[in-house]
């Protein structure tokens, strides 16, 4: 039988757009929110350090000392420091629309977040619990999907965002990493220096079952 | 820019002061996909080859003995990605050819699907080169194989999908070691490749690809 080269073109072009807008899996939405939420969070510092040195010329004191919430409530009524140098009306203005803009992006993390939530509530709920929303997301981007993570063994998922330390540990002997991503979970930001190592492994092993329940959909 | 023709054909060689570039003809003139550079010589438009963004202009710039792809040509290409060395090689096979663009992962099938929309001889190929039964009812008979897949059991991929070659046809697989053994010499690998090789095809000639690509080869091969 002749194929008639065109016609096959036609048809794999068009079970092709099928295949990919079907073959989607919503772990990718985690994914991509998480690493939304980080770009935004270094947009944020950076904008924030940018305006304390712009505005540090007028008011130094809350420049320097003021947490992020005080520094933007100043603005809206800004007082000149002793120190400070003359600005006009307008300069101010424009100090101040940055402020507004850091406020509006501050508020998107926010809602970023709370979406981020409802997303892992919906698709890895075990994850959320035991590894928090923030840290499942962070350990399913490195992983690169669900299933890749539920395959992992626990020992990987404890130093999954440690990887410069674990191959300079493989390749030159040095001390391996205790925990990657997963540093920041309570459980191992409140223990004892001398525990963390300890409570990294049964959080990774806690996690690691989690994930599996979550992908095989075990209720 | 001057552009010669080279030994391999459709592709062509353009000297810019001492730097030597490698062009193919450009099927789709005024269209660039890869933000490539395209050139135009007695009416003629060129698109810019990158032999560091491919493992097909390494095995040239190395020097290999031939390149069995031609104008004409229907080549099956394993392991696409977003259409790179797949665009040349459908610059070079011309209107009369055509090129069976497989990949395994959707987002960069996403990408190379805007490629082969764009050019009347690329289709691509959501599929697993692993399991040839599952595309077989969507190419034909090819007259060459291509295979770029860093997977451990790329020999036996490849063989798996000799039912497409024709009688004669040509097989041009790159050799990722790493891949097959992260532990052992390449060399080692590379020669335990060409014994592969050998039991099912005729090896014509192979490249390493340093500097270019680290621990790769390039094999020309031809079905027995």
């Amino acid at each position: 039988m002749v194929k008639n080269i065109q016609e096959l073109r036609k048809l794999n072009l068009e079970s092709t757009r099928k295949a990919i807008a079907e073959g989607f899996s919503r772990d990718v939405l985690i994914i991509q929110t998480s690493h939304t939420l980080r770009e935004l969070d270094e947009i944020i510092n950076r904008l924030v350090a940018n305006l304390r040195e712009r505005y540090g010329y007028y008011a130094p004191r809350i420049a320097r000392d003021g947490t992020n919430e005080e520094l933007l409530n100043s603005l809206k009524n800004p007082v000149k420091d002793e120190m400070g140098i003359k600005l006009s009306v307008e300069d101010l203005k424009s100090i101040n629309e940055l402020g507004k803009e850091i406020e509006n992006i501050t508020h998107l993390k926010a809602e970023q977040e709370k979406y981020l939530d409802k997303l892992m509530d919906d698709v890895c709920p075990e994850l959320k619990k035991a590894a928090t929303s923030i840290i499942g997301a962070q350990l399913l981007a490195i992983a690169g999907s669900l299933r890749h993570l539920a395959e992992l063994p626990s020992s990987t998922i404890q130093v999954l965002g440690a990887e410069k330390a674990l191959f300079r540990h493989i390749k030159t002997g040095a001390k391996p990493p205790r925990f990657g991503v997963i540093f920041a979970h309570p459980s191992i930001a409140n223990a004892k220096e001398t525990e963390k190592g300890k409570t990294a492994r049964k959080l990774a092993s806690k996690i690691s079952i989690a994930v599996k329940m979550d992908y095989f959909k075990v209720k | 820019m001057k552009v010669e023709k080279t030994k391999y054909d459709g592709f062509y060689i353009g000297w810019q002061g001492n730097r030597r570039l490698l062009f193919t003809r450009n099927l789709t003139p005024g269209k660039s996909f890869f933000k490539e550079r395209l050139i135009k010589e007695n009416g003629i438009e060129y698109r810019e080859f990158n032999p560091s963004r491919s493992k097909l202009g390494a095995a040239i710039i190395k020097k290999i003995d031939e390149i069995p792809i031609k104008s004409g040509s229907k080549v099956l290409y394993l392991g696409a990605s977003h259409g790179y060395t797949p665009s040349f090689v459908s610059d070079v096979v011309g209107p009369n050819g055509f090129v069976f663009a497989l990949d395994f992962a959707p987002r960069v099938v996403r990408d190379l699907y805007f490629v082969c929309e764009a050019r009347s001889n690329m289709a691509p190929i959501l599929g697993d080169a692993g399991k040839p039964e599952t595309y077989a009812d969507k190419i034909t008979e090819v007259d060459v194989i291509y295979q770029d897949i860093a997977q451990k059991m790329q020999i036996e991929i490849l063989f798996k999908n000799l039912r497409f070659l024709k009688p004669k046809g040509y097989a041009l697989i790159a050799v990722k070691a790493r891949s097959i053994d992260v532990t052992r010499h390449p060399s080692k690998i590379f020669a335990e490749c060409r014994e592969k090789l050998e039991k099912q095809l005729k090896v014509l000639d192979w490249k390493t690809l340093d500097p270019l690509e680290k621990d790769h080869a390039f094999f020309v091969c031809q079905k027995k």
